[in-house]
């Protein structure tokens, strides 16, 4: 028998079938590069904002498909008559990934952490969407364990959008208080759906998922962010089935994915803009007529052609389709060169004079290839008479140029920050934002009554009061024409078709928590 | 059946049939079950490769697909072919044959912007007239796309075949459309052996389902056009996904995967398929087989061997056992098991022998105790149902000298200071007293009670009787010398009987004390009741002195409240008086003017007729001032307007002037006349003398309405006071409300809105009316002061069942939540000092008490209500009336 009993373990063995251990349900996400800092005040790349907004979340968030915003860690808000007082009703039950609960203290270590320069987890100089979106914020306080409040020094309605970025996250005071607040960014404690890994730098950052996720725990059970910064590594990636999900994808790229059966491609609509602006405070584009006879020469259905490779929407005002109070009833300017040299015959334009246009060399994620535009508005202008000569710069002296003033028509963009139409109409057109050394108003445009009606706009809290008075802003601008709009881009995700689920927001945040992987 | 019986025979066959079942069972499943998992895995691994290859293959036609693409724009951005386009047309052919590398794989076709087709070339190693099929058409969407300056690459079929198509536009450097660049490939079997140099496999294509081009063969070698996918298959392909299968191919079996080939717009149009052998498969499979079938053989053999040899070391031993309780079972308790095995057979037959001689000696045992055991049940509750402590002592010393068989026994009880006294004896001489104890006892029983255990020494046995906490005494027996000293079964009975009896002592003793002390009670109670009695009589008195005090408080409350109330109503009675003054003032003023104006009229000569006329129509226009509304200043305006044209159309002077005052005055029909006499009396006397009608008519409805309020007021204070009328009235309490809220009109004016919800069904009620009317008065007077006059009172009367009931609700700051309980109590207020004595809401609730009725507040925030519930059929018969004057 002694004999006999040793037998069954060798019997089991060849029959060859342990239980082999499942591994977790993995989905692999491709990117241009490994993010710089997972400390959610200090990111501002694109790539750390992709994995943020996995371990993270707000007070607020955008709805799907959508620039609107929808309860995420407070469930209501009030704010004041005098617009000036915010008051947040914060989700209860929710807790940090290391256990701890989520509540008012955390919210205002969150937040006064970023405000307050002399808080002991304050990083001089890092955080810069505070700097540059939050300066209004005078103090944030906790009412009681699950309300806060939020003082303003003066009304701004784009705030509550504001609190949708994710630098605003709330971070788990606990874990940083243990960590400090330099290794907390390598080792980042949320409430979002997926928590911190592991992160070998320069390769690959891996999540696992929130069992304990309010929202309901995700289904995929790791996410691994990879960085692979050549485009066609990244589509031999795809097509092989190493990794799930690629973004930054190329745009000649696209029909090979969609000749593939087995991937899928996403294509959003982006919330951004492309356009040329001309210097409205210099001659000869102080002049409306003029400015309108550009537009009318512009072959924006060509550009968005050869240069986007289709992969745009031809812009008709600087708020992209997708932004709330987008209006598509202002003036047009449809291509018609006889026209347009018409109108500067009737305006006495000087066509021996020649003007300048500044183009960056280095491509932008809302100029695919800068340089093709360019010389194809010059074709169009040079149509139409204007002689032009182009001025190419790398992007970063590009900006620094354009900022001065001193340029007659330079091509410029925009990604918007948060789902707020001020974000494009203030920071862009606004006279205030058109001073000379650090113009964010390339066209130096200057109106007084566009103003008047961006600034009653950020102080009023009704949402339809502000939307007329935007597209009454937008028909200004039409009217005047700073610019020739040019193009909003779409957002291109790629992804194995046994992902389902996937939801691609215009901000180009991709986000996990629905997934599927089959 | 006879080898059924062959195996019943014996345990020992038994057991090795069983034996080589066991052993042969799991591992025939088990080997059966790896086999088959095995060879499962190795086929799933065959399919899982070939869809793997698949894969692969789709990725390398697809990169072909890219490279194409690439090719296509990069000859469609050649300057040189740029210049030629647009100049030289004819010499593109010329250009294409030289330059273009693609025209070894593909149709290249140059087409210019009107769609024609400048110049086409393409690989010889098909004919013409296959290429022909593929040629672009002036209406291909894919140069139509081209030509919109896009560029385009996709699968298409194109005469049942699949073929990729590119296509780029010719756009030259001043960004001018030239033209556009086609490239056409088609999937045939140059592709196919490309394709499988790479995987090593066998691929093919298909069009829709049906097989266009392989690299599969038959038995000859011939090329065979491949396998047409059953309709499952060809249904999973169409919705994207690999559809596996094992099939037949040119006489081989394969197993095939199909990926399907679609459009840019998601279309499925075709499949490719690839093939791998399995023929490497059915080889393996064979030898496994052929393993496992030896392998059964061999362990089939080694099991039932083994299995044999097991059995009759099992079944010997047990026949021996077997035989040894047959004898046992017969009688023979003496026997030795013959069993000399070690193993658990042989312990069995050890255990086996003890337990019998065991069994023997308990079973006396038992016996014995059980005749003990009813003894000392039968004494138990012999001594247990007696009360009396004594007659229980003495019932203990007798039973235990009577189950002990002893001729004398004592106990003697322990005091509280250590002493022994002796309580009953037994079989001793009959004085009984300490000294006539037996020698040494007494000392016994002291040892006994200080080792806390039981004594036997000679023909004399002490037992200590003690409870759990408490020592009664001792127990001594002793027995004659002739019959023996004690033995240790006697002792452990005492023992055990004395620990019953010192209970029943113990319950006996507690008894006694219990009686004795509610003798002791009843006579204190008697002492106390006198004395609270005392104490009652002087209470009553207190009572009856206060209930005086608060009496005549509650009447300098109510002066205080009428004080308010008769400021209130001349402020009330001043108001109108004042307007009626005023008017009256100026009525006087205006008869003056009018008798100077009639006089001037008269003077004037006018016909008397025209005259009488012109008064005829004033007085009309009088008559209806009175109810008439003021007019809008635009109805004024535009009247004014028309009128003035009117008048300027018969030449009056300063016609716009007197338009606007005869509108003002409500005159428009006087017009007539003005314009009539217009050539005798100067129009402004006629106009003058209509606004003085008018305005007298004015000031004698305004004195009338000031006079009529002032009569409302003084009767409706009339109503409240009801001096005369103390006994119980039928009310609708609506009507006390009313009059209620225009006494305190004056308070209620400014800042208040009263909403009234009247159940307009609701009965009357039998009330003393000034009563209840001062419970509205001070109900609406504390809200009115709470709101600080400003807010919104609302008063509701409803139905509830036999009750009326009147709800006042304020939106005042509500009444603090410690105050809530307190404030129906007579000197207690939440207003500051001075404001109120405290007595009004008392007051209300004694009246409402009065009425048999109910007063519910209800208190927050925002929001405090009253309710006062009053029966239908009125205060209480017999109820005991408060004073409330």
């Amino acid at each position: 028998l002694v004999r006999f009993s040793r037998l069954i373990p060798a019997l089991v063995l060849l029959a060859g079938c342990p239980p082999a251990e499942r591994p977790p349900v993995t989905l692999t996400v491709a990117g241009v590069g490994d993010p710089l800092t997972l400390d959610p005040a200090a990111a501002s790349d694109s790539e750390s904002m992709q994995v943020l907004v996995q371990i993270f979340e707000g007070l607020v968030r955008y709805r799907a498909g959508s620039t609107q915003v929808e309860p995420a860690l407070a469930t209501s808000w009030r704010v004041s008559p005098d617009g000036r007082e915010w008051t947040f009703k914060l989700r209860r039950g929710v807790r940090f990934h290391d256990g701890t609960p989520m509540d008012a203290d955390a919210v205002v270590f969150s937040l006064e952490r970023q405000r307050d320069r002399d808080h002991p987890f304050h990083l001089p100089g890092a955080f810069t969407y505070w700097e540059s979106s939050f300066r209004q914020v005078k103090e944030v306080r906790r009412v009681d364990r699950y309300t806060v409040r939020i003082r303003l020094d003066r009304p701004f309605s784009p705030f509550l959008a504001n609190l949708a970025l994710f630098p605003v996250s709330v971070v788990s005071p606990t874990s940083m208080r243990r960590l400090g607040a330099r290794r907390f960014a390598d080792h980042p404690v949320g409430t979002g759906p997926f928590r911190f890994g592991s992160w070998s730098r320069g390769r690959r950052v891996t999540l696992e998922r929130n069992p304990g996720y309010w929202g309901g725990a995700p289904r995929v059970e790791r996410l691994v962010y990879k960085a692979i910064p050549e485009a066609e590594r990244r589509l031999v990636a795809l097509t092989s089935g190493t990794v799930d999900v690629v973004h930054g994808l190329a745009p000649s790229d696209r029909q090979i994915v969609s000749l593939h059966p087995s991937l899928k491609l996403f294509r959003v609509q982006g919330n951004n803009v492309a356009y040329l602006a001309m210097n409205t405070q210099r001659e000869p584009f102080d002049d409306p007529v003029v400015r309108r006879a550009v537009n009318h020469a512009v072959n924006k259905h060509a550009i968005v052609k050869l240069a986007y490779q289709g992969l745009a929407v031809r812009a008709i005002g600087p708020i992209p389709p997708v932004m709330w109070s987008h209006h598509s009833g202002t003036r047009r300017y449809p291509y018609n060169p006889t026209l347009a040299r018409k109108m500067l015959e009737h305006a006495g334009y000087d066509f021996t004079r020649r003007v300048s246009l500044n183009v960056m060399s280095t491509p932008r994620p809302y100029f695919p290839s800068p340089l093709l535009v360019a010389r194809m508005i010059v074709r169009d202008l040079t149509m139409i008479g204007v002689k032009v000569d182009l001025v190419v710069r790398p992007f970063r002296e590009h900006q620094k140029a354009t900022q001065t003033g001193a340029h007659d028509m330079c091509l410029g963009g925009w990604f918007g920050d948060n789902g707020d139409p001020d974000n494009f109409l203030y920071v862009l057109l606004d006279r205030d934002n058109a001073r000379r050394g650090a113009a964010r108003n390339l066209a130096m445009f200057s109106n007084d009554e566009l103003h008047e009606l961006l600034i009653r706009a950020r102080q009023q809290v009704d949402r339809g009061r502000r939307e007329r008075l935007y597209r009454r802003a937008q028909e200004i601008v039409a009217e005047q024409a700073p610019w020739v709009p040019l193009a909003h881009t779409d957002v291109m995700v790629a992804a194995r078709r046994v992902v389902r689920n996937l939801q691609v927001h215009a901000s180009t945040a991709i986000f996990y928590r629905r997934v599927v992987k089959r | 059946v006879r080898l059924w019986r062959w195996i019943n025979r014996s345990l020992g066959t038994k057991l090795a049939v069983v034996m080589v079942l066991v052993a042969l069972l799991p591992l025939l499943t088990v080997s059966a079950l790896g086999a088959r998992i095995a060879l499962g895995r190795l086929e799933r691994g065959v399919m899982r490769q070939t869809e793997e290859t698949a894969q692969i293959a789709l990725n390398l036609l697809l990169r072909r697909v890219q490279r194409i693409s690439e090719e296509t724009t990069r000859l469609a951005e050649t300057p040189e072919l740029h210049e030629l386009v647009a100049l030289e047309p004819e010499l593109v052919p010329r250009f294409l044959s030289v330059g273009a590398k693609l025209r070894t794989v593909a149709l290249v076709e140059i087409a210019l912007v009107d769609r024609s087709v400048a110049a086409r070339v393409f690989p010889g190693h098909r004919r013409r007239e296959d290429w022909a099929r593929l040629f672009s058409k002036p209406d291909s969407p894919h140069l139509t796309r081209a030509l919109n300056y896009e560029r385009y690459v996709s699968f298409e079929c194109v005469d049942g075949r699949v073929v990729v198509r590119a296509a780029a536009p010719i756009v030259d450097s001043t960004f001018v459309l030239r033209g556009a660049v086609v490239t056409t490939m088609p999937l045939d079997e140059q592709l196919a052996d490309y394709i499988r140099g790479v995987v090593q496999a066998e691929i093919g294509f298909l069009a829709g389902a049906s097989p266009v081009a392989s690299t599969f063969v038959d038995s000859g070698g011939r090329r065979v056009a491949g396998h047409r996918p059953s309709g499952d298959q060809t249904r999973a392909v169409e919705r994207g996904r690999t559809a596996l299968t094992q099939a037949m191919v040119g006489g081989r079996e394969y197993a095939l995967a199909f990926t399907p080939l679609q459009t840019v717009g998601g279309r499925r149009i075709g499949m490719m398929v690839v093939g791998i052998s399995l023929r490497h498969l059915h080889l393996t499979k064979r030898s496994a087989l052929r393993s496992l079938l030896l392998g059964s053989a061999g362990g089939l053999i080694f099991a039932i061997v083994i299995a044999y040899m097991m059995g009759r070391r099992i079944t010997v031993p047990i026949s021996r056992l077997r035989e040894s309780t047959m004898s046992i079972a017969a009688g023979n308790l003496d026997l030795e098991v013959d069993v000399v095995t070690e193993d658990e057979i042989g312990d069995l037959a050890l255990a086996f022998q003890t337990m019998t001689t065991a069994l023997r000696e308990h079973q006396e045992r038992l016996a014995a105790r059980v005749r003990e055991l009813s003894t000392l049940h039968q004494i138990g509750r012999a001594v247990s149902s007696v009360l009396s402590p004594n007659e229980v002592l003495r019932l203990v010393v007798t039973e235990v000298v009577d189950v002990l068989g002893a001729e004398r026994g004592v106990l003697l009880v322990a005091d509280d200071d250590g002493g022994l006294t002796l309580s009953a004896a037994v079989g001793l001489p009959d004085r009984g007293a300490g000294e006539r104890l037996p020698e040494g006892w007494r000392d016994m029983a002291r040892r006994v009670i200080e080792q806390h255990g039981a004594l036997v020494e000679g023909t004399s046995l002490g037992v200590p009787l003690e409870t759990r906490d408490r020592l009664l005494g001792a127990l001594v027996a002793g027995r004659r010398d002739r019959a023996g000293s004690f033995s240790e079964g006697d002792l452990r009975l005492v023992v055990t009987f004395c620990d019953q009896a010192a209970t029943a002592i113990e319950n006996a003793r507690l008894y006694d004390e219990v009686r004795r002390f509610s003798e002791d009670l009843e006579q204190q109670v008697l002492e106390r009741t006198g004395e609270l009695q005392e104490a009652n009589r002087e209470l009553e008195q207190a009572l009856r002195e206060l209930k005086e005090a608060q009496a005549q408080l509650i009447h300098s409350e109510k002066m205080a409240g009428l004080g308010t109330l008769v400021a209130g109503v001349a402020h009330e009675i001043n108001t109108p008086a004042g307007a009626a003054h005023g008017s009256a003032q100026m009525l006087g003023e205006t008869l003056a003017r009018l008798v100077d104006r009639l006089r001037q009229l008269l003077e004037s000569g006018v016909a008397p007729e025209a005259a009488s006329a012109f008064f005829a129509t004033a007085n009309r226009i009088r008559d209806a001032q009175a109810t008439r509304r003021p007019l809008s200043p635009i109805v004024i305006r535009r009247q004014s307007r028309e009128l003035a044209e009117t008048l300027e159309g018969h030449d009056v002077p300063d016609a716009k002037r007197l338009a606007r005052r005869i509108v003002e005055a409500r005159g428009v029909a006087i017009v007539r006349h003005v314009m009539e006499l217009s050539g005798q009396v100067a129009p402004d006397l006629l106009v003058g003398l209509l606004e003085d009608l008018a305005y007298l008519e004015r000031s004698a409805t305004a004195i009338q309405t000031a006079i009529g309020s002032i009569v409302r007021l003084v009767r409706t204070l009339k109503t409240y006071a009801h001096a005369d009328q103390a006994a119980v009235v039928d009310v609708d309490v609506t009507e006390g409300l009313e009059t209620t809220l225009t006494l305190l009109h004056n308070a209620l004016r400014y800042g208040i809105t009263v909403h009234r919800k009247y159940d307009e069904n609701l009965p009357k009620v039998p009330v003393f009316v000034d009563e209840l009317n001062q419970v509205w008065t001070n109900l609406l007077q504390n809200s009115t002061q709470a709101m600080k006059g400003e807010g919104k009172i609302e008063i509701e009367t409803f139905r509830a069942g036999d009750h009326v009931g009147v709800r006042i609700t304020d939106d005042g700051p509500g009444i603090p939540e410690e105050a809530l309980p307190r404030i129906f109590e007579p000197f207690f207020t939440t207003k500051p000092r001075g404001e109120g004595t405290g007595l009004g809401l008392s007051i209300v609730h004694r009246i409402v008490a009065k009425h048999g009725g109910r007063i519910d507040v209800d208190s927050r925030p925002g929001q405090t209500s009253f309710t006062v519930l009053l029966p239908l059929e009125g205060p209480a018969a017999g109820a005991e009336h408060a004073d409330a004057r």
